[in-house]
């Protein structure tokens, strides 16, 4: 009877392009968009740039350095100013420049004397640019400012412009050397490392869709009935239905990491590093898979329609998802909002993939997460069989 | 084959029975129809047979097999062919039967064999690869029959087999039921076509209201009621009238007077009829309809599960 029941749930699914496109292609759509367009979040390739424009309405030796200091940066790309301060304002204001910087005049007079500086450097900021791009620009400007006045200190007490050029290098020296903890570089966090571990543990979670329709119209048809007076166990029917998406769930990890590794890189975005414990992934995708059968089933078993099933199923997808890091990287999230997502099934899943795959987990390191993922599909599917038992 | 004794059932949350102390017995090797209007209780009693509805009023004794205890031994010699087309309509016939076939535990060459007879009686041989989905309803009602005989079963349940098919298919599956039945099968067949059950059945029962109202070998159950005659009038009967009517009848207290209708239960010669209508004459009635006779299974059916309509 099992392989029977195993066969047709695979043919049934096979024929199911709805649920083929909602299981395959969705994720693998999610992965491509959002690893691209999260390059720069995640700092990949192309450094955070601003584009700028200087006008520097003071034209002193002094100002000229600042300018010069600045024009270094690498955080700020400046173009020419060719029009009016009151223009580039509202090129500002209207996005089509990140920032403005205004040197104004007489910005020399005092300069010596912070605490009597009566004129100083004016930065207007576009309205996209947030707290964080702020501070960086913030920071890159009192660098460029710091290292005028370091210079012209420097210059003022000796009267040796050698000792200024030293400062260069002073200045320049690597006494601080920063890198991600796992040393090689592949393994930096990217938009990939994020985006094919949390849309997979998303899609997985999709077996709802094709679960609940198959049972409910196996229910409505009477096939339920007719297989109950065959004296089919109702554990068994389940189970059944359980193995072959856990299956599927395994193409689908196989096919979402293939595209990381190999589809993502094509299209200029990052490669997906595995880790080193494929034991590790194997498992941790059959536990996402039970967490997800055990979901699947209680709204299968719990919902009267396939329009029922499918809001009930997609809707609580979509919130797991989104407490659970896969929408918005965790990370990223309020210390209050990173302890809620712990109730999300989705967040273990994403974080035993993280563990694996970004901070270079063994199976010992995700034996948390396993457990948490495999009670919660146990509960869940009990609970399915109990609701189960009732409604046949 | 079936003994039923004293089974009652009723829903969780229902105020009324669903079935109430129904006794019941159907013959080995019979072809037993069970009748009764919507809501009478047919179906939670073929439910509680097939063991897709627990019981626990009542005895229920299957080819000498209590119910109760052993109910899988039970579900192996019988099957279910219901109403609805419970099979899978993205699969094909094939892969349904093969489906259905490992269910019943059937492997191998037994499952082969058993799929190639089943198509064969149901002649589904021209579709065996077509998904179930694009069958018309006389192909659907075939597969589901189909299925229904995998397991060779002694005694078979066909609820409404024929509803929604054209004459052909219809014609097709009552001979197929017929065969079946000779060939030993024991075959319980609800439907609300009586000329179905007229034609097919040996015995029946007429079930309403979740109670046996009458049960036994058909041509017994339609010799024993009595002829009728009902007339019906436009215009209401005086007093007159029905005294005369009165000294006509040879049992008069058999005469039932409902409106305009007149209802006597009871054998009338050639010469009683003829007076009867006479009186009617002299007394100028109108009258819309006059019958008597014995009664077909229709009838029958009426006169007990009267005609208020049921919802």
């Amino acid at each position: 009877m099992f392989k029977a029941a195993i066969m047709k749930e695979f043919r049934l699914v096979a024929r199911d392009w709805h649920s083929l496109l909602v299981l395959f292609v969705m994720p693998a759509v999610f992965i491509i968009i959002m690893s691209l367009a999260m390059q720069r979040q995640f700092g990949e390739h192309q450094s955070v740039s601003y584009d700028a424009v200087l006008i520097d309405a003071d034209d002193s030796a002094l100002s000229q350095q600042l300018q010069e200091l600045l024009e270094t940066s690498s955080l700020l790309q400046f173009e020419a100013p060719s029009e009016s301060k009151k223009r580039l304002l509202m090129q500002v204001e209207t996005e089509k420049l990140h920032l403005l910087v205004y040197i104004p005049k007489h910005f020399s007079t005092n300069f010596d004397d912070a605490a009597e500086q009566s004129f100083p450097v004016e930065v207007y900021l576009a309205p996209s640019i947030n707290e964080a791009s702020k501070m960086l620009i913030t920071a890159a400007l009192r660098e460029a400012y710091a290292k005028t006045r370091l210079n012209r200190f420097l210059a003022d007490l000796n009267g040796d412009e050698t000792m200024a050029d030293d400062m260069e290098d002073i200045v320049a020296q690597d006494a601080i050397r920063v890198e991600y903890a796992f040393g090689d570089e592949r393994k930096v966090p990217s938009a990939v490392q994020q985006s094919v571990p949390a849309w997979l543990v998303f899609a997985m979670f999709f077996v709802v869709i094709p679960v609940s329709t198959t049972l409910i119209n196996e229910r409505q048809l009477g096939t339920l009935a007719r297989l109950k007076s065959m004296s089919v166990s109702p554990a068994l029917f389940l189970l059944a239905k359980v193995i072959p998406y856990l299956v599927i769930n395994q193409v689908q990890l196989i096919v979402m990491l293939l595209i990381g590794v190999y589809i993502v890189p094509l299209l200029g975005g990052d490669t997906l590093s595995l880790g080193h414990s494929y034991i590790g992934i194997v498992l941790l995708s059959l536990a996402v898979g039970i967490a997800a059968m055990g979901f699947a089933l209680l709204i299968a078993v719990s919902a009267k329609t396939t329009e029922q099933a499918t809001s009930l199923g997609g809707v609580g997808n979509i919130l797991c998802g989104a407490l659970g890091g896969i929408m918005v990287p965790k990370f990223i999230m309020p210390d209050a909002m990173q302890q809620a997502t712990m109730i999300s099934p989705m967040s273990w899943g994403l974080e035993g993939f993280l563990d694996l795959f970004l901070r270079q987990g063994s199976v010992v390191d995700i034996v948390p997460e396993l457990g948490v993922l495999v009670s919660f599909g146990i509960a869940l599917g009990m609970l399915a069989l109990f609701l189960f038992r009732k409604v046949v | 084959m079936i003994d039923i004794e004293g089974l009652s059932y009723q829903y969780a949350g229902r105020d009324v029975l669903a079935l109430d102390n129904v006794c019941l017995s159907v013959e080995s090797g019979s072809c037993f129809g069970l009748l009764g209007p919507n809501g009478a209780g047919k179906t939670s009693l073929v439910s509680i047979l097939t063991g897709l509805l627990d019981f626990s009023v009542g005895r229920i004794a299957i080819d000498g097999l209590d119910f109760s205890c052993e109910r899988k031994a039970i579900q192996h010699q019988s099957a279910l062919v219901p109403q609805e087309y419970a099979f899978y309509p993205k699969l094909s016939v094939l892969e349904n039967l093969i489906f259905f076939g490992g269910v019943l535990g059937l492997r191998g060459s037994d499952l082969k064999r058993r799929i190639e007879e089943c198509i064969g009686f149901c002649q589904l041989e021209s579709v065996c690869s077509r998904r179930a989905t694009t069958f018309s309803g006389g192909l659907k009602r075939r597969l589901n029959l189909a299925i229904g005989l995998l397991g060779s079963p002694k005694l078979l349940y066909l609820d409404e087999p024929t509803v929604g098919i054209d004459p052909q298919s219809r014609q097709f599956i009552l001979e197929r039921i017929q065969e079946l039945n000779s060939n030993g099968t024991t075959i319980i067949y609800t439907s609300h076509y009586m000329e179905e059950v007229e034609k097919l059945c040996d015995s029946m029962a007429i079930i309403d209201h979740g109670k046996v109202l009458i049960q036994g070998k058909k041509h017994q159950l339609l010799r024993d009621c009595h002829p009728q005659l009902v007339m019906e009038f436009t215009d209401k009967l005086d007093d007159d009238f029905m005294a005369g009517l009165h000294q006509l009848l040879p049992n008069p207290e058999r005469l039932g007077l409902n409106d305009r209708v007149l209802r006597y239960d009871g054998e009338l010669n050639s010469a009683q009829l003829a007076s009867i209508h006479t009186l009617v004459s002299s007394q100028n009635l109108s009258l819309l309809r006059s019958e008597y006779g014995e009664l077909g299974l229709e009838q029958l059916f009426l006169s007990l599960t009267k005609k208020a309509l049921r919802d």
